[in-house]
């Protein structure tokens, strides 16, 4: 009997190594000549090469960058190049555009400013092999721009407390994970059952990992899968960044709430674990109100003399009890190995950190309200920022 | 008119003005106050507890981290 148990696990095990199932890799794109430089390393990965195709979904209103694209995909008859003459659903609407002419049975995706390693694919098409409710696989996300100024060790030290204290942990504690939009893997037989990506959302990734768990399925965190991309470097792009994710997440969550706490399939910790995970944004509302109302509450004060000493006594009081969010970051910063920049990330979370937490409330008001949210291209290697507007 | 008796006039009417504002503004202020300073307290005790949850989380993985 252990004889037999022994070979049935090194059998496995076998099958999982030589396990190479066709794989197409979508970048979606509007107007980035950057996608280039990503399809580029696509083109490299030590995968069979006859065992995957690559897609480039080109939104691009800029005929420069569409014939640039083109030159490229000419070159490499690996590549494919699909286009809409529209920009309808934004992101979701170009992945599901793809979706239909997608042959493979994993789907990989990257948004144009990420560089995968060669060996990237054939480990993230892995734990698709050892269990077939997983459904998808995100790798952590690396910046190769962090400490290119203020606005980029902030944007990045966001990121890293979600992919290095967050997702980690909950992975770690309940095999839970979400998918973050890029450098992920997905199963199209359960995307195209689930009816593919939520036309017109932006932050489809949150929205379709919820729809996962809500559906009994499983998405793996790669801790050790890092993939370097860039992060905003511009003020304008990390607040509308940071708007638009607050308000995916938050509309994301709105729309599915209700669904995963009443559902029998998930339990009562993996539901306070998936609450925990898509409340990062609650912290700016609840600063943000502490702010207002503190104010509020002295100035309706009995008048009487200041004592300076209560006050600054009750501030130190009341920093020390919310600044769990700046030990993540600082732990989140270490564990990157930027223990360097730790001044640079505290001296930007106290200047640029209050702007994003003002547009991070807009967001999750008008997701609350159910406005529609504005769809901004960011600025990503000499890319173009571009704006259009939510009327989904 | 003086400029003293201007001066007692405008001490009359803000003698005034704090004998209403005793008697009725600061009885609704006192109710804001309180509405305020609970709205605060509470918003405090949501976001410590969030807080704490994010330390708990981070020294986790640290450890995790120091272990592995």
């Amino acid at each position: 009997m252990s004889i037999s148990v022994l070979l049935q696990k090194q059998r496995k095990r076998g099958n999982e190594a030589s396990w190479t199932p066709y794989v197409t890799v979508q970048i979606p794109t509007m107007n980035e000549a950057v996608a280039l430089r990503c399809a580029e390393k696509c083109l490299e990965f030590d995968y069979p090469k006859d065992m995957y195709e690559i897609i480039i979904g080109d939104d691009s209103s800029n005929p420069d960058v569409s014939r640039q694209i083109d030159e490229f995909a000419a070159q490499h008859p690996k590549i494919r190049v699909l286009r809409r003459g529209t920009n309808s659903g934004y992101k979701s609407g170009n992945l599901n555009n793809m979706l239909k002419h997608s042959r493979g049975e994993i789907i990989v995706l990257f948004d144009s400013d990420f560089l995968p390693s060669a060996d990237f694919l054939k480990r993230v098409v892995e734990p698709f092999a050892k269990d077939e409710k997983t459904a998808g696989v995100q790798a952590r996300w690396k910046f190769t721009n962090a400490e290119q100024n203020l606005v980029s060790v902030l944007g990045s030290t966001i990121v890293e407390v979600f992919h290095r204290i967050t997702l980690p942990f909950v992975f770690k504690r309940r095999r839970i994970s979400f998918l973050c939009g890029s450098a992920e893997a997905v199963r199209k037989d359960v995307l195209a059952k689930m009816g593919g990506w939520d036309h017109g959302n932006l932050t489809e990734d949150i929205e379709y990992s919820l729809r996962l768990m809500k559906s009994g399925y499983r998405i793996e965190y790669l801790e050790d899968l890092e993939c370097d991309s860039e992060v905003p470097y511009k003020p304008k792009d990390l607040y509308r960044q940071q708007m638009r994710w607050a308000y995916g997440v938050v509309s994301s969550y709105k729309k599915h709430a209700k669904d995963i706490y009443s559902s029998k399939k998930i339990g009562i910790e993996d539901k306070a674990y998936i609450s925990l995970v898509c409340s990062g944004y609650l912290m700016t509302i609840l600063l943000a109100g502490l702010f207002i109302t503190g104010a509020l509450s002295i100035v309706t004060h009995r008048p009487e003399p200041i004592d300076f000493g209560k006050f600054f006594i009750y501030t130190a009081r009341n920093i020390a009890l919310t600044c769990g969010l700046m030990v993540a970051s600082l732990i989140a910063v270490a564990k990157a190995k930027k223990a360097s920049q730790t001044i640079k990330m505290l001296a930007a979370s106290f200047s640029y950190g209050l702007i994003v937490a003002y547009h991070v409330n807009i967001g999750i008001y008008k997701a609350l309200l159910n406005r529609p949210m504005k769809w901004y291209m960011l600025s990503k290697g000499g890319g173009s920022s571009q704006t259009k507007t939510n009327t989904a | 008119m003086g400029i003293y008796e201007v001066l007692a006039q405008s001490r009359q009417a803000t003698d005034a003005f704090f004998v209403q504002y005793n008697s009725m503004g600061r009885p609704i202020l006192d109710v804001l106050h309180n509405i305020f300073e609970g709205a605060f307290n509470i918003l405090l005790a949501v976001a410590f507890a969030l807080s704490l949850a994010y330390i708990i989380m981070s020294i986790s993985v640290l450890l995790q981290h120091w272990h592995t």
